[in-house]
């Protein structure tokens, strides 16, 4: 069964905040967060417009049971310093060790080309290497890339992802705040990652966070978002809106490390527009959490545009991953590969979800879908929920899927050799995912490893 | 074995339950659409006993204008260990405004188990039309031979008999 | 006897996706005669084969292909099939769910098409052990889960049941151990007899040469003919390569 300890992050700071908002969802509130940002009457008018939409949308019928979420049990704002810092000794002492204990400026110093990292509903850390801004690459938080670029930012936001899309896009186009804007000029390749890191601390808290992300012609951007939170009894709410731009010929790879701590729910809307020629690649690890309903979409909108999705979902007593992706194909000789693998156990649910869509006149488009799942007990569930619609004959479209246990030959040919049966499922596990942690920053790939040879190790067997 | 063959619309929905140990099922359809038919199939084996197998092949041809649907669900339950469970679905578009939607579901509550499912939708491959009309056929024929080919896989070794003639039907609907 | 096809191309150019693949090619073959067609890989005889045979992304940008005396360059596949000419491929394409048999009724020559099913399965049999398979790979799908003897073997199984006038052999001979080499061999010559056929053998080895003597060899090296000769030129090439040719 699942203990205490296995989770790493579930410590907490004492809460010592600027402004809290009231407890739960009201205009008052949403008036507040607007007021405190000092915005643009448009954005107002857009949160407004966005509250009318979720009172109005009732939940999905389908995916994760969220019957339990009460709306008015959560804090909508919370801000936890004045400004955001340009050094990490700026950053209050509590934040800035919780941020150490993270690993977080320890890889920024190694590994990153620049950083954002929020505590509660503000960015409160924020750097770029000096050479990219120099190259008119552009890393704010949502708030400074409103006062700073307001056009860009009115250009797209909400462009790609609607307040109306879902209710949770209308939540959080209603209360968002923080999260990063960034903006990639043509022909520009951001070699390092530009990072974004999420923690919630206080008890109820919901963080929603918005990102806009515009990669210009032939650009090349990673991006990559980790996020934690402590463990409570009471549940904590997550819902951040992800868009990117993809212009021709362009590339973006947006990886997400999801380990929230198992009160969360995670319900999070990300989308890319991806033009001629261009590469999505959405790379999407859920690991912690309650709940997640995610599904990476790539909206393929011009001719060759080319979107990729890896998921990986790993569930655990009491959590349910519904997660997948999402691909249109809206244009001729576009492609598309989504490969998806999960792991259940301890009585965990992992369900696959997807659709994708060819429309008339994508001819020579092609769609290729794998999905893996595997059960490591008789307490645990797997499904598989996809979506095919092929609305044009000149395609190519697959889709396969397997849902199996670790199989016993393999496990019996590695404890011959000398290997526990903990060891062994695990050293399996960890090949069975090892096509998506290749495709990781080095710090998460052994983060993800540790985890689950820390989580397979002590109970198996 | 069961087998269902549908040619023109049609709405069809099969709930198959393996309630004893042991137990194998094995289910095919063969579908044809043309003109503006619309074609709606809903299948669900759900394994309840432990050591069931269940197969289910979809295969099915679309021209003109006609849609399809397909629903396919495999369930395992808890208690079904041992259980196999297989789906596929295969659509041949013809026709330039056909569609079809595949919803091929899986429902897996027990680990000592195999299931999977495959979906694959396209159109007519053009090397295979390259190299029957080297031989002589003409693109009509050709394309007569592949979705006979194609449809008739999915029975081969059931000519003659009252399944050989209904297969006849579908293929005769779909060339027609 | 049917009478053969005399086969002439003509200054043919071929461009495959904008890609130009064949420059100026000029050949002749006569019935009755086999003409072998050597080159290095990439050289563009499989090209050659293919627009021969009307391949639909095999664009002809310039120049003519007679088969007897019909300009047959703009025919579809089926057209010049049915006037005679045949192409065994390098890779035969594999149709799940078609047999062989189905193929072959479907495709078979106007007299062909008279007989009954029942004789024609007698007749197709009969050429079946003649190509060295058995009389149940009729029943098997057509080139599904062949080995690539048995591929090459099918090609030349239908070469001899459709009679053709003219036949392009890509490569029949690659891959093959002595025994079906000879099998081949000794089909295709029947052909040449029977028939008066005319042969275009494209290979890449001279092994096959002990068994089916060509009248001609021709050396193709990017896209063009750059030397014919008598078989003395075959044995030139085994020796010293086409280090000569390369521009």
């Amino acid at each position: 069964m699942e203990g205490p300890g296995t989770y790493r992050f579930g410590f907490s700071d004492p809460e010592d905040y600027v402004f809290k908002a009231e407890k739960g969802l009201s205009s008052r509130v949403v008036e507040q967060i607007s007021h405190v940002k000092d915005e643009p009457g448009w954005m107002r008018e857009l949160r407004f417009r966005a509250l009318r939409i979720f009172e109005r949308k009732s939940l999905p019928a389908w995916g994760a049971d969220l019957s339990r979420i009460n709306f008015n049990d959560f804090y909508y704002y919370i801000r936890p310093s004045d400004r955001q810092a340009r050094r990490w000794e700026d950053v209050p002492k509590a934040i800035r060790q919780t941020y150490e204990k993270l690993g977080v400026p320890q890889a920024e110093r190694k590994l990153l080309a620049g950083v954002k990292a929020q505590y509660e509903s503000e960015v409160i850390y924020g750097s770029l290497r000096r050479e990219l801004s120099k190259q008119g690459v552009i890393f704010l938080s949502m708030e400074e890339g409103l006062v700073k670029h307001p056009d860009i930012v009115k250009r797209y936001f909400g462009t790609v992802v609607p307040p109306a899309d879902n209710k949770f896009a209308a939540l959080n186009s209603a209360v968002w705040s923080g999260g990063s804007f960034v903006y990639i000029p043509p022909g520009v390749h951001v070699q390092l990652p530009l990072q974004a890191y999420f923690r919630i601390n206080a008890e109820h808290m919901g963080q929603f966070e918005r990102t806009l992300i515009v990669a210009e012609e032939g650009s090349f951007l990673h991006y990559v978002e980790g996020c934690t939170a402590p463990t409570y009894s009471s549940d904590s709410l997550h819902s951040a809106v992800v868009e990117v731009v993809v212009k021709k010929g362009a590339r973006v790879r947006y990886t997400t490390i999801q380990n929230w701590s198992k009160n969360v729910y995670n319900l999070v809307t990300k989308r890319a527009w991806v033009g001629e020629d261009a590469v999505m690649e959405w790379i999407d690890g859920n690991i912690g959490s309650k709940v997640t309903m995610k599904y990476p979409s790539a909206h393929l909108m011009e001719k060759g545009a080319r979107g990729e999705i890896l998921s990986l979902t790993y569930a655990d007593f009491g959590q349910h991953q519904d997660a997948g992706g999402k691909v249109i194909h809206a244009a001729p000789y576009t492609s598309s590969v989504i490969t998806a693998k999960s792991i259940s156990r301890g009585g965990g649910r992992n369900s696959y979800r997807s659709f994708l869509e060819i429309n008339p006149g994508a001819v020579g488009s092609r769609a290729h879908v794998r999905c893996e799942a595997l059960i490591l007990d008789s307490r645990s569930r797997s499904d598989t929920y996809p979506t095919i619609r092929v609305n044009e004959k000149q395609v190519n479209v697959g889709h396969e899927a397997t849902v199996s246990r670790v199989g016993e030959e393999q496990l019996f040919y590695l404890r011959s050799r000398g290997l526990t049966e903990g060891e062994a499922t695990s050293m399996v596990v960890n090949g069975f995912i090892e096509p998506i942690v290749r495709k990781l920053p080095l710090e998460y790939a052994v983060e993800l490893n540790r985890l689950i040879e820390m989580e397979m190790g002590g109970s198996v067997g | 074995m069961i087998f269902i063959f549908i040619a023109g619309s049609k709405s069809e929905e099969v709930k198959i339950s393996l309630n004893k140990e042991g137990k194998r099922e094995e289910l095919m359809v063969i579908f044809a659409g043309r003109g503006n038919d619309v074609i709606d199939i809903n299948l669900a084996f759900i394994h309840e006993a432990p050591a069931t197998q269940g197969r289910i092949i979809v295969r099915g041809v679309l021209r003109d204008q006609s849609s399809a649907k397909i629903k396919g669900l495999i369930r395992i339950n808890k208690g079904a260990r041992e259980s196999e469970g297989f789906l596929e679905q295969r659509t041949l578009l013809v026709g330039e405004r056909s569609k079809v939607e595949n919803l091929p579901y899986l429902e897996i509550e027990n680990h000592d188990v195999k299931a999977s499912h495959a979906v694959t939708v396209g159109a007519v491959n053009q090397e295979q039309m390259f190299y029957l009309r080297s031989r002589g056929l003409s693109e009509k024929e050709a394309l007569a031979l592949l979705i006979e080919g194609f449809l008739g896989q999915a029975v081969a070794g059931e000519r003659g008999n009252q399944v050989g003639s209904k297969l006849e039907e579908v293929k005769a609907y779909a060339l027609g | 006897m049917i009478k053969g096809l005399a086969l002439r191309i003509s200054n043919l150019s071929v461009s495959v996706e904008g890609k130009e693949i064949l420059r100026g090619v000029d050949l002749t073959v006569r019935p009755g005669k086999i003409h072998a067609l050597m080159g290095p890989n990439g050289s563009g005889k499989s090209t050659l084969a293919y627009a021969l045979a009307g391949r639909p992304r095999y664009r002809i940008t310039s120049g003519k292909i007679y088969l007897g005396n019909k300009d047959i360059t703009d025919w579809e596949p089926e057209k010049r099939a049915k006037l005679g000419l045949f192409l065994a491929f390098q890779h035969p394409v594999g149709v799940e769910g078609v047999s062989l048999f189905n193929l072959l009724r479907s495709a078979s020559s106007s007299s062909m098409r008279k007989v009954s099913p029942r004789e024609l399965l007698i007749r197709l049999k009969a050429i079946s052990s003649d190509a060295g398979l058995g009389e149940g790979f009729l029943r098997r799908d057509l080139n599904f889960g062949l080995s690539g003897g048995e591929k090459k073997r099918s090609e030349v199984l239908q070469a001899l049941a459709l009679k053709p006038k003219f036949a392009v052999l890509d490569e029949v001979d690659s891959g093959l151990d002595i025994d079906a080499l000879e099998v081949i061999a000794k089909a295709v010559g029947g052909l040449i007899r029977e028939n008066g056929s005319g042969v275009l053998l494209i290979t890449h080895y001279q092994r096959i040469f002990r068994y089916l003597k060509p009248d001609f060899v021709h050396v193709m090296v990017g896209g063009e003919i750059t030397d014919s000769g008598g078989p003395e030129l075959a044995v030139k090439l085994e020796k010293k390569g086409y280090g000569s040719y390369r521009r």
